[in-house]
């Protein structure tokens, strides 16, 4: 399984029963009508409008806050070979990566929108049948990323809270018998993103097919080496030792982080260490480009 | 001899450690639940005088349920704990001619007052909270144990919460159903560091959480290391 279809991961979880908001996919995008869109989310003045094509899924065209008549049209310019999935906006609280295993389920969290050139040290939570493990790296204050429809995207201090890890908490016991069918049906393990707005709650967005081994959770990874180089540009030489790799990139320059990660690659690097979380978008890249992630506070 | 835990700061060498550390936690604006000492000299001489004091610090704070607890010198020393070896009494009423015979009947034998010599016995309102615990402060790191009864992570029973934090870093283990707090312990590990530099040593604190405040039951010296600290 190398890189989910998006709509495929939508009709997927909508069969799980781990779909929560409505989803409206538009497979021939020059055939969009507004009306459409004004008769499928009459409850909804904004929408969001994600994209998705069989060869690049990753950090595709995507519209944030629109109404239907501009979604309508945003889809209708689409390039060919795009398809289209449409959804209410909500404002997104906090985000959570999940991955699930056949007796584990870990939820990586943030504050606010978690995005690829998010720098931000997730709180961990680890589920067992025994229960459950939570790490906070880092318990001070973070910038974190948020978005309303007046301001667009806004930065603010943020933390996980007691909250947000107990919804998460009751989420998956709500949801563990769906998602442990679906790894059964998936045949691996697979990761989970997740969105929590007011309306909805926590909203499953997108299925990952690349998870770290469940092993990386269940014991604490090597500290980071004293000689291990912080690498703050994507530019930068890379050196010969362990690698601390504090790079931010935009989800618009992806190009970049995939010459980026062939630099790597080529260059033998065979493990890196990130302060950002073992299931960002960044450590997704990394794992699918061979190379192992661990968690810089170990 | 009489004294109101919250309006004074009180003498160990007259109430006892117990009593005298949380009447300085509460002078120190920290919060403390009401609680009335007796000296156990005056409890000696008999129990009339000590039941009206007891009934009028009733009526005055309207506890539900009282802890009685014992106050001496002897214990919660800085070499020697001394922890559990006096009796704490759970879960009795707000009457004051029962507390009295409960305080005669089970705390006063000559083997207690020769421990209370010099102490008191403390009659304290039992607090309601969903979880009780102990906390350990040495070098800005702290080790929290949980339970949801008051003499739970005292006593040894299973724990429903077992978190180290330090300046950065919080990890916590529960079970299936408790979800660890990262509010408990932001409030307890400030509390803590409080306590450990007016006390001028590592602090092990007792504790209980209301969902809002944390609600100091008890002040000693960690009297030794503690392997399992923060990493």
């Amino acid at each position: 399984m190398s890189g989910w279809a998006k709509v495929e991961a939508v009709n997927t979880l909508q069969a799980h029963g781990l779909l929560r908001l409505p989803v409206h996919v538009v497979r021939r995008p020059r055939r969009m009508s507004p009306r459409t869109l004004r008769d499928n989310f009459s409850q909804h003045p904004l929408l969001v409008v994600r994209t998705a094509a069989d060869s690049e899924e990753r950090n595709l065209p995507r519209l944030v806050g629109a109404t239907p008549a501009a979604a309508a049209q945003w889809i209708i310019d689409l390039a060919p070979g795009l398809s289209a999935l449409v959804q209410p906006y909500e404002q997104v609280l906090f985000s959570v990566e999940l991955a699930v295993y056949e007796s584990l389920v870990v939820a990586e969290i943030v504050p606010g929108i978690w995005e690829l050139d998010s720098r931000l040290t997730p709180a961990v939570l680890v589920f067992t049948d025994e229960g459950l493990e939570l790490t906070v790296p880092e318990t001070s204050l973070q910038t974190a990323r948020f978005h309303d429809p007046r301001h667009g995207t806004r930065q603010r201090s943020a933390r996980v809270n007691d909250w947000q890890l107990a919804t998460i908490a009751a989420w998956i016991r709500e949801h563990r018998r769906h998602l442990t069918a679906l790894c059964e049906d998936l045949g691996q393990p697979f990761g989970l993103k997740l969105h929590h707005s007011s309306r909805y709650g926590l909203s499953a967005q997108n299925i990952r097919s690349s998870v770290p081994e469940p092993e990386t959770w269940q014991q604490d990874t090597p500290a980071l080496p004293d000689n291990a180089v912080p690498l703050s540009s994507t530019d930068a030489p890379l050196p010969d030792g362990p690698v601390l790799l504090d790079v931010s990139v935009a989800r618009e320059e992806h190009a970049r982080l995939a010459s980026f990660i062939d630099r790597l690659h080529r260059a033998g690097t065979p493990e890196v260490y990130l302060r950002s979380g073992l299931l960002s978008h960044l450590a997704i890249n990394l794992r699918e480009a061979g190379i192992t992630v661990r968690n810089a506070h170990g | 001899m009489v004294a109101d835990l919250l309006s004074q700061r009180l003498d160990p060498d007259l109430w006892g450690h117990k009593a005298a550390r949380l009447s300085q936690v509460a002078d120190l604006g920290l919060p403390v639940p009401p609680g009335l000492c007796l000296s156990t000299a005056a409890l000696a001489h008999g129990t009339s005088e000590a039941i009206a004091s007891l009934r009028t610090w009733l009526g005055l704070y309207r506890p539900r349920r009282i802890v009685v607890r014992t106050s001496s010198i002897l214990e919660d020393g800085l070499e020697h704990a001394q922890a559990g070896r006096s009796v704490s009494l759970l879960n009795c009423p707000p009457d004051a001619s029962a507390l009295a015979r409960v305080i005669d009947q089970d705390l006063l034998s000559q083997e207690n007052l020769e421990l209370l010599s010099g102490g008191c016995v403390l009659v304290q309102e039992q607090v309601e909270a969903p979880l009780y615990g102990v906390a350990f402060h040495s070098q800005d790191r702290l080790l929290v144990e949980a339970s949801q009864r008051p003499d739970g992570a005292t006593a040894g029973m299973p724990l429903r919460m077992r978190a180290r934090r330090d300046t950065r870093r919080f990890r916590a283990s529960t079970g299936t159903v408790l979800v660890p707090s990262l509010t408990l312990t932001a409030q307890l590990h400030p509390l803590c560091r409080q306590l450990s530099t007016h006390f001028g040593f590592d602090v092990d604190v007792e504790w209980a959480w209301t969902g809002a405040t944390v609600l100091v039951l008890q002040v000693r010296p960690i009297t030794r290391a503690v392997l399992e600290w923060a990493s």
